[in-house]
C-alpha cells in the first residue's frame, strides 16, 4: 500500500552525528565540527562556507541524510518541500548584525550577514542546493513539535503539492545547537521502511 | 475536506486604525510614507502614529510596541467575531519577520534574559493575553510569513484540527530592519512604485493586521480560502529568479487547489515591493501563468513593505474589496516599466470582484499564492 516513508534521518548535536544509526562524533566548538562533518563526508559545496551557522547546521544535516539514502544531486520532482522548525531562529547572526550597527563610529552593516537574520534561508539553502521547488516554511516553537510537523507534511502529500520533504528540527544559538531532520517520501511498497508518523519519528 | 471560510479582521497602518479608515485612504489615493535621514543617506518609511497605543492601556507595563500592535489589533478583529479565544477550538498563529528584535541589547546582544525576542515566547505572551489555552503557532518565513500563516491555518482548519484561527501578522521598523535593507540598497529615498518604470527600491512599512479564519460561515459573507501553495526559486538566497518560474509554480499549484483557472480570477494583490528585480519577476511569473488580462495591483504604494504583516494585512484589504465589489488601485503607479505582459490597476474599478489572487516573494527563495473566493 502506498504511503509516506522515512527514507533516511540525521540528528545532530554537540556530542554526535548520527546518519541512520551510524554514528559521528562531532569533536570541538560547532564552527571546527561542522566543518569536519563537511570535510569526511567529501562534500563538495563551496557556498557551505560563506553560510551562517544555523544554515550550515541544516545544510549538514540535510545533505548527510540525502547522501546516505543515495538520493543527493537526484532528479528531485520539483515538488520536494523543506519545512523546518527552530526555536532560537536566526538569532545567533541577529546578534552578529547587531554589533555592526550598535557604534555609530563604527557602523558596518554587512548584506551577507543581514540576509542570514531570517531563519528560513536555511531552507532556502537546502533548496538551491537540490533544487527543491516545493512548499518550503520555517515555524518557531520552543520545543521540537513533531507532531504538527509530521500533520502539516502528511497535508501538504494529501493535497498534492509535495511527493518527497526534507523536514524537521533545526536550531542554534551560540554554542547551543541540535538538529534532527528526515527525508519522506510517498512509496508505493512499504515493506521494510519505517512510516512518518510523528509516533515513528519520536522513537 | 472543510471549507475554510473568512470571518473577521482588522490592522493597522501608516494610514490609521480600521479596514474602513484603510480602503478609503487607499482609494482616494493616499500615501502614508515619508523619506528620513539615515546614516547618509535617505530612506522611505511608513510608521504606525503612535497615538493608537498611547491612548489604550495594557495589563503589562513590559507590553513592548509590536505586542501593543498585536493587542489592539486581535482585539478589534475579535470584538465582532463569533470566535471565542478561550476555546480550545480556536487556534492562534502568528507571522513575523523579527519580533522584538528592538530589545536586543546594543551593550551586548547575546546576553538575552528578557524582551521576549524569541518569537514562541511573544506569540505565548498574546495568545495568553486573550486566553486561549493552545500552544500558538508562528511562521517566520521572510516576507511571504503572511500568507504561509493563511496557509498553515488553512491545513489546521479544513483538516478539522481546529474550528478557529486568529491570524496575527505584525513587523515594527527598527535600526535592525532599516540599516539591512540599506546595505543591500534595496531602499529607496522616496515613496515607493511598485511596477512603475521609475521604481528604485522598496519603502519599509510597519503595520499589523488580523485574519480570522473559520470553519463555518457564520457572517454570511461567503469568502473562502480556496487554495493557497509555498515554492522556492532554489536560485539565490536574497535574489528572486529572474523568470519567475518560481512564483509561477506556487500560483499554478493554487489554483489546481481552489479547481480554478487563470481565467476564473478577476484580481490580483501581487507583492510589488517597488525594486527593479521583484516587480520585473512577478510580471514575468504572472505573464506565464496566463494572468496578462487580470487587474494587478501593490498596496505597497500605500503604506510600504510591512514584511511579516504583508501578506496578513494586503489579503485583508484584498477580501474587503472583493466584498464591496472593487478592484484597488496600484499605489505609486503612474507608467508600466516591466517587462512582462500584465495589466496594472491604475484606478479603482467597480467590478465584479469574486475571486483575488494574493502573492508574496521573499527572502531565502520562497514564493507563496493564495486564493480568495466568494461563493456565488
Amino acid at each position: 500500500m502506498s504511503d509516506i516513508i522515512i527514507k533516511s534521518r540525521c540528528s545532530i548535536d554537540s556530542s554526535a552525528a548520527v546518519v541512520n544509526g551510524k554514528r559521528m562524533p562531532f569533536s570541538g566548538d560547532f564552527s571546527s565540527g561542522i566543518r569536519e562533518l563537511y570535510r569526511s563526508n567529501e562534500i563538495n559545496y563551496p557556498k557551505f562556507y560563506k553560510m551562517d551557522d544555523l544554515s550550515k547546521l541544516a545544510f549538514i544535516a540535510a545533505e548527510l541524510a540525502l547522501k546516505d539514502a543515495g538520493m543527493l544531486q537526484e532528479n528531485y520532482t520539483v515538488k520536494t518541500g523543506v519545512i523546518l522548525m527552530t526555536s532560537n531562529s536566526s538569532l545567533d547572526t541577529d546578534c552578529r548584525f547587531s554589533q555592526s550597527i550598535t557604534d555609530s563610529d563604527n557602523y558596518y552593516p554587512s548584506p551577507a550577514v543581514f540576509v542570514y537574520t531570517l531563519p528560513n534561508v536555511m531552507a532556502g539553502e537546502i533548496c538551491i542546493r537540490n533544487s527543491f521547488k516545493g512548499d518550503n516554511c520555517v515555524y518557531i516553537s520552543g520545543l521540537c513539535d513533531w507532531g504538527f510537523i509530521v500533520d502539516n507534511v502528511r497535508f501538504l502529500f494529501e493535497t498534492g503539492k509535495l511527493e518527497a520533504c526534507i523536514c524537521g528540527w533545526c536550531d542554534l544559538f551560540m554554542e547551543e545547537f541540535s538538529a534532527d531532520i528526515c527525508y519522506v517520501e510517498r512509496c508505493e511498497d512499504v515493506t521494510g521502511y519505517r512510516l512518518f508518523t510523528s509516533e515513528n519519528v519520536k522513537m | 475536506m472543510k471549507s475554510v471560510f473568512v470571518e473577521k479582521y482588522s490592522l493597522l497602518t501608516g494610514l490609521g486604525e480600521s479596514v474602513e479608515r484603510n480602503f478609503n485612504s487607499i482609494l482616494a489615493g493616499e500615501c502614508s510614507i515619508h523619506s528620513e535621514d539615515f546614516h547618509n543617506g535617505r530612506i522611505s518609511f511608513s510608521r504606525i502614529k503612535s497615538d493608537i497605543i498611547n491612548s489604550r492601556s495594557f495589563r503589562s507595563p513590559d507590553t513592548s510596541r509590536l505586542e501593543k500592535h498585536m493587542i489592539i489589533s486581535i482585539e478589534d478583529a475579535l470584538s465582532s467575531s463569533y470566535a471565542d479565544p478561550e476555546d480550545p477550538s480556536t487556534i492562534f498563529l502568528f507571522s513575523t519577520t523579527k519580533g522584538n528584535i528592538g530589545s536586543l541589547n546594543p551593550a551586548d546582544p547575546y546576553k538575552i534574559n528578557s524582551g521576549r525576542i524569541r518569537l514562541h515566547e511573544m506569540a505565548i505572551f498574546i495568545s495568553t493575553y486573550f486566553g486561549n489555552p493552545n500552544t500558538p503557532y508562528t511562521v517566520c518565513n521572510a516576507c511571504i510569513s503572511g500568507l504561509s500563516a493563511i496557509i498553515t491555518a488553512k491545513y489546521l482548519i479544513s483538516g478539522g484540527k481546529y474550528k478557529n484561527a486568529v491570524i496575527c501578522g505584525g513587523d515594527v521598523i527598527t535600526d535592525f530592519v532599516a540599516a539591512g535593507f540599506s546595505s543591500l540598497k534595496a531602499v529607496s529615498p522616496e515613496p515607493c512604485r511598485p511596477f512603475d518604470e521609475k521604481r528604485n527600491g522598496l519603502s519599509l512599512g510597519e503595520a499589523c493586521g488580523t485574519l480570522i479564519l473559520s470553519d463555518e460561515d457564520r457572517t454570511g459573507e461567503r469568502i473562502i480560502v480556496a487554495g493557497g501553495s509555498q515554492s522556492n526559486d532554489a536560485n539565490h538566497i536574497s535574489g528572486p529568479s529572474r523568470d519567475g518560474s518560481g512564483l509561477y509554480l506556487a500560483v499554478d499549484s493554487a489554483l489546481k487547489e481552489a479547481s480554478l483557472t487563470s481565467a476564473d480570477i478577476d484580481s490580483i494583490s501581487a507583492h510589488g515591493t517597488g525594486t527593479v528585480f521583484n516587480d520585473e519577476m512577478e510580471s514575468k511569473a504572472f505573464e506565464s501563468a496566463e494572468l496578462s488580462a487580470v487587474p494587478v495591483f501593490s498596496l505597497k504604494g500605500f503604506f510600504g513593505h510591512t514584511l511579516g504583516a504583508a501578506g496578513v494585512i494586503e489579503s485583508v484589504l484584498s477580501v474587503h474589496a472583493m466584498k464591496e465589489n472593487i478592484i484597488l488601485p496600484s499605489g505609486g503607479f503612474e507608467t508600466c516599466g516591466v517587462s512582462g505582459s500584465i495589466s496594472i490597476s491604475g484606478k479603482y474599478k467597480n467590478t465584479k470582484n469574486d475571486i483575488c489572487l494574493k502573492t508574496g516573494s521573499g527572502f531565502g527563495g520562497c514564493n507563496a499564492g493564495v486564493v480568495f473566493k466568494k461563493n456565488v
